[in-house]
C-alpha cells in the first residue's frame, strides 16, 4: 500500500486530533504537518498523532503582502516551527517566498491561481519549495465552483510547468479530511496525469516536509 | 591622310566587323538553345501536370484509408467488452451506525451527478455491488473510463441519510473477487 502525506491538519483539540489520527491510519496517511495557534499547542497535537503511528511535524502559515515585513516574522517562526508555509498577498511576495530557503511551501488560494506561472515554477524548481493547494475551500458550503476552478487552474498549471505541488486538507475535524485516493481522482478528473496526481499526496508533500525540517 | 593611317583604319573596321559577326553567331546559338529549352518545357508541362494529378489522387486515397482506419478503431472500441472497475471503500459515520445500502448508493450517485453531471452517471454505470454492514465497507462498480471521477465523487460524499459520513476508497481492482479479497473477507464469502 502506498503511504500518503497531508501537508496541513489543524485539529481544534486533542479529541479531534485523536479522531483524525485514527482516520489517517485507516486512509494510509503516515506523515502530517500540524497547524495550531502557538508552537507548544502544535507540538502537543503532533504528539497525539505520533502516538497513533502517524509521523507529525509542526507548521505555521505566514501571510505576506510586503516581503520586507514578512521576512522579520519568518526568521522567528522558522525557529519555532518545523515547517513554514507562506500565503502571499502579492506577486512580489509569491516570487520572493519561493526563493527563501526557510519557506517549505507557498500556499496559493483559489483567487491567486494566476500567480502559478512559468517564472514562479522555475523559482520553485530551483529552490525545491512546493506549491500548496488547500481543499477545505470546497467544503465551506455555498457554491463550490469558484474554489473548484481555482484549485483546478493552479494544479494544471503546476503540472504543466513541472513545479512540485502538494494538495492538503487543513482538516479541523475528521469530517473535513480528504482521502488521498479521492484527491488523486479529483486531480485526474481536472486533467492532471495520474502519476503527478499521486505525487501531490505523497512525494511532493514529503519534499516540503523534508525541506521544512532542513531549513 | 597617309597610306599607313588608311591601312590602320581599314584593319580596325575589319576587326570590328569580325567581332560583330562572331557575337551575332554566338547569339544565334543561344537563341537556338533557348528555343530548344522552351520546346522541352512545353513537352514536360503536361507530363508534370498529369504527375501532380496522380499524386493528388494518391493523397486523397491515403486520407480516405486513414479515415476508415480511424473509424474502424472507434468501432473496435465500441465492440470491445466494457471494462469494469471495482472500488473498495470503508464508511465512517458520526454515530458508528452503518447506513442503509440504498441510502449509500443514492448518496454516491448524487455526488457523482453533482461533480460530473448526468452524462457521467450514465457513462459510469455506478452500482453498489456489495455492502457489508458489520464491517462498514462496500464495493462500488464503475466503468474503467470514469474510475477517477467516481473516486472523486466518493470523497465528496459528506452526508448519508441525513447523518455525517465519510467514504474512504481503499483499493481499485478489475474483478469483484479481488475486491472482496482486499476487504479481507473469508474465502467462502469471496465467491
Amino acid at each position: 500500500m502506498r503511504l500518503y502525506c497531508d501537508l496541513c491538519v489543524a485539529p481544534r483539540g486533542r479529541a479531534e486530533a485523536e479522531e483524525l489520527a485514527r482516520l489517517y491510519r485507516l486512509m494510509g496517511v503516515r506523515w502530517v504537518a500540524v497547524e495550531a495557534g502557538d508552537p507548544a499547542a502544535a507540538r502537543g497535537l503532533a504528539e497525539v498523532f505520533r502516538a497513533y503511528g502517524v509521523e507529525a511535524v509542526t507548521r505555521v502559515t505566514l501571510e505576506a503582502s510586503e516581503w520586507g515585513d514578512a521576512v522579520k516574522r519568518l526568521k522567528r517562526l522558522a525557529e519555532e516551527y518545523d515547517v513554514v508555509v507562506v500565503r502571499p498577498r502579492s506577486a512580489e511576495a509569491a516570487r520572493l517566498a519561493a526563493r527563501d530557503p526557510r519557506v517549505a511551501a507557498v500556499q496559493l488560494p483559489p483567487g491567486m491561481a494566476r500567480y502559478m506561472d512559468k517564472s514562479q515554477a522555475a523559482l520553485l524548481r530551483e529552490s525545491g519549495a512546493v506549491v500548496e493547494l488547500r481543499l477545505r475551500v470546497l467544503l465551506g458550503g455555498g457554491d463550490p465552483r469558484l474554489g473548484l476552478r481555482g484549485v483546478m487552474v493552479a494544479a494544471r498549471r503546476a503540472a504543466a510547468y513541472e513545479a512540485a505541488f502538494a494538495v492538503s486538507s487543513c482538516a479541523r475535524s475528521r469530517w473535513e479530511a480528504w482521502p488521498p485516493m479521492t484527491v488523486v481522482g479529483l486531480l485526474v478528473s481536472f486533467g492532471v496525469p495520474p502519476p503527478v496526481a499521486r505525487l501531490s499526496v505523497s512525494g511532493y508533500c514529503l519534499q516540503a516536509l523534508r525541506r521544512g525540517l532542513r531549513g | 591622310m597617309t597610306a599607313w593611317q588608311l591601312a590602320a583604319a581599314a584593319a580596325a573596321s575589319g576587326l570590328a566587323l569580325l567581332l560583330a559577326w562572331r557575337l551575332y553567331k554566338r547569339l544565334r546559338v543561344v537563341e537556338e538553345r533557348l528555343s530548344r529549352l522552351e520546346a522541352g518545357v512545353e513537352r514536360l508541362e503536361p507530363e508534370l501536370s498529369s504527375l501532380a494529378a496522380g499524386l493528388g489522387f494518391v493523397r486523397a486515397a491515403l486520407s480516405k484509408a486513414l479515415e476508415s482506419l480511424e473509424a474502424e478503431e472507434a468501432l473496435e472500441r465500441l465492440r470491445r467488452r466494457r471494462r469494469r472497475r471495482y472500488i473498495v471503500f470503508r464508511v465512517v459515520t458520526e454515530d458508528g451506525q452503518p447506513p442503509a445500502p440504498e441510502e449509500l448508493e443514492k448518496a454516491i450517485l448524487r455526488s457523482l451527478e453533482r461533480l460530473g453531471g448526468q452524462l457521467a452517471v450514465a457513462l459510469g454505470r455506478v452500482q453498489l455491488v456489495y455492502y457489508h454492514s458489520e464491517r462498514m465497507a462496500g464495493i462500488v462498480r464503475a466503468s474503467h473510463d470514469t474510475k477517477y471521477l467516481v473516486l472523486a465523487a466518493l470523497g465528496l460524499v459528506r452526508r448519508v441519510g441525513g447523518r455525517r459520513a465519510l467514504l474512504i476508497p481503499l483499493k481499485t481492482t478489475g474483478t469483484i473477487r479481488r475486491a472482496k479479497r482486499a476487504l479481507g473477507l473469508p474465502q467462502r464469502e469471496q465467491r
